[in-house]
């Protein structure tokens, strides 16, 4: 089905944020009054972070495998993706094999931080120096990212199931304990089912 | 991977069965007042969100008049989305 846009605005920047699916579902608006938020992590644990959810776990009979959120730091500098998580591999109950796409911005937008993209718990992984306007592709492995101090973040989250919508992130042993210390987090996770 | 910031002039940045990325499609269009842009992504479910500006949507048979409230950035209000079946 196509779609048109008109631009109503001297000028606007609009993502179109995709994931594979073959079923013909009925289109639908989401208004701003309908975004789910959610707010987790703490400016003590470096980790403060909002979400609002445009494509969330309440449209699972309307949308076939797309997931779609904003992400925004809360505060200035700090981490987000933490801890870290994965989700490459359909082996439920553990994990979902969803593919991952993120666009950032910073505020002020000279601002930059960094993509973490550890492959193997326990080894090396890649680092990537991102700025306002890098896209970051999440084929595999854990993705923590964090922003430099006095700046704002945000990223633009596409996220698309292999086998359902419902996603199940797998957390690093190595810092899962952090789960039950770092505020919110299993909040966090269940606005993703 | 890393796509550094780029003018992609309205193609997509990750294409249909993108290699590394495969399940998922992104683009970025930009417009100015009055440009029309059509999309339509064989084998992909889209939805369409305004980062900033106001946009009128068309998609079977259904129009919405004011996609969109944010202006300068993203950290300026609510986004707004817009569903698009495969094309």
């Amino acid at each position: 089905m196509k779609a048109r846009m008109t631009c109503l605005s001297d000028q606007a920047e609009i993502f179109i944020a995709g994931a594979k699916y073959d079923a013909v579902l009925e289109p639908f608006a989401v208004r701003a009054d309908e975004i789910d938020r959610v707010q987790y992590g703490s400016d003590d644990t470096k980790t403060h972070r909002k979400i609002k959810h445009i494509l969330g776990t309440k449209y699972h009979d309307r949308v076939g495998r797309l997931l779609v959120s904003e992400l925004f730091t809360v505060g200035t500098g700090g981490w987000s993706g933490f801890p870290s998580h994965k989700h490459d591999t359909d082996r439920l109950p553990e994990e979902t094999r969803h593919d991952e796409t993120y666009n950032f911005r910073f505020k002020p937008n000279h601002g930059s931080g960094l993509q973490m993209l550890q492959r193997v718990d326990n080894q090396p992984g890649d680092a990537y120096h991102i700025m306002d306007g890098s896209t970051v592709l999440i084929d595999k492995g854990y993705h923590p990212c964090c922003v430099l101090p006095g700046y704002q973040m945000y990223y633009f989250t596409i996220l698309g199931g292999q086998s359902q919508r419902s996603l199940k992130q797998y957390f690093q042993p190595t810092h899962a304990d952090q789960v039950k210390t770092i505020p919110g987090i299993l909040d966090m996770v269940a606005k993703f089912k | 991977m890393h796509i550094a910031p780029h003018d992609n002039q309205n193609r997509p940045i990750v294409d249909v069965d993108h290699p590394l990325v495969p399940l998922t499609y992104f683009n970025i269009v930009k417009l100015t007042k009055g440009q029309v842009f059509d999309t339509a992504v064989p084998g992909y479910e889209t939805c369409i969100v305004p980062a900033t500006g106001t946009l009128k949507i068309e998609v079977g048979g259904q129009t919405h008049n004011d996609l969109g409230q944010r202006r300068g950035d993203v950290w300026g209000g609510n986004p707004k989305g817009f569903t698009c079946p495969p094309g």
